[in-house]
């Protein structure tokens, strides 16, 4: 994507948990920036979408599962974990997310190209190496009560 | 059509004693002069969210918000595109929003250039013209009950 000036980049991510507590993550393929660490699903919000559309969308197109429930678990910015470099980008970008907690799902797991590798894990067994963004994303899902994290 | 970009954006819902809403009258140095809106602004790179809100709230209403609730997020690109392209980038913003209800603040209300009239309302009884995506957000914060709406 193309900006004409760098601003804060809105994106969503899925925390995608199954009836066992396992969140599914995947390993981002080599078409993608940040190759070779793991990630939720999720992207960019898509201009002329809204942030839940984008959700359904991202995680239909990654790995293939139809979103039923979407709950808001938090929205982050803390510029320590999403402002990363980007080789291919040739710069820092800075991302500001809202992250949504599915449990409510339909579907069989069937990933796309941007997904090298895909698996269900344990919070306290995920995998590495991780995207720098998401260990809070996934720890906040776990302890979600209803209120939504600012971060 | 001109592309569409999202741009990350923060509002405040301030209340008075009487449950009221704040609202600012746009000066005619901003866009959609002559507009009642909530007080609020573009998220900067690096920015948290919550800090984003305290900082537009104290620049343009001269406030300091020492408390603050998330209670909605907004998206809606029916309500939140911009009707004319941003000059001179010439792109439309989607302005993706994160609404701050403000529990408790400090200092009195001295309004920037930003602002050629303020005071406070019923939210079922808001002032025109006031801009399209804002009357749901002041209900939203006005009926929050600890669930973010996300629209």
């Amino acid at each position: 994507m193309n900006f004409p000036i760098e601003r804060p980049r809105a994106a969503v991510s899925a925390v995608i948990m199954n009836p066992e507590k396992k969140v599914l993550l995947t390993l981002r393929s080599s078409k993608v920036w940040w190759p070779g660490q793991w990630c939720l699903p999720g992207g960019h919000l898509r201009g002329g979408q809204d942030w839940l559309s984008t959700c359904r969308e991202e995680v239909s197109e990654e790995v293939g599962l139809e979103v039923v429930k979407a709950r808001l678990v938090g929205i982050y910015s803390d510029p320590e974990v999403n402002q990363l470099w980007e080789p291919r980008a040739g710069k820092k970008l800075s991302f500001v997310v809202a992250s949504f907690l599915v449990t409510d799902y339909r579907g069989e797991v069937k990933v796309n190209d941007e997904v090298s590798e895909v698996g269900w894990f344990e919070l306290d067994r995920l995998p590495t190496p991780l995207l720098v963004s998401e260990k809070i994303k996934i720890s906040d899902a776990f302890r979600f009560d209803g209120q939504a994290f600012v971060r | 059509m001109a592309q569409i970009i999202p741009i990350p954006a923060v509002n405040t819902a301030i209340f008075n004693e009487n449950n009221e809403i704040l609202l600012t009258r746009r000066s005619a140095q901003v866009r959609e002069p002559g507009k009642w809106c909530l007080p609020g602004g573009h998220l900067e790179v690096g920015e948290f969210w919550l800090d984003g809100a305290v900082r537009e709230t104290q620049e343009e209403i001269g406030i300091t918000v020492k408390q603050a609730i998330l209670c909605g997020l907004y998206s809606d690109p029916t309500l939140t595109v911009t009707q004319d392209p941003i000059q001179p980038e010439g792109y439309r913003g989607q302005f993706v929003v994160a609404l701050f209800k403000v529990l408790s603040f400090e200092g009195d209300i001295h309004p920037n250039h930003e602002v050629d009239d303020w005071d406070w309302f019923d939210p079922n009884n808001l002032p025109e013209p006031i801009l399209k995506s804002h009357p749901i957000r002041c209900l939203d914060a006005f009926h929050f009950n600890g669930t973010v709406f996300v629209r």
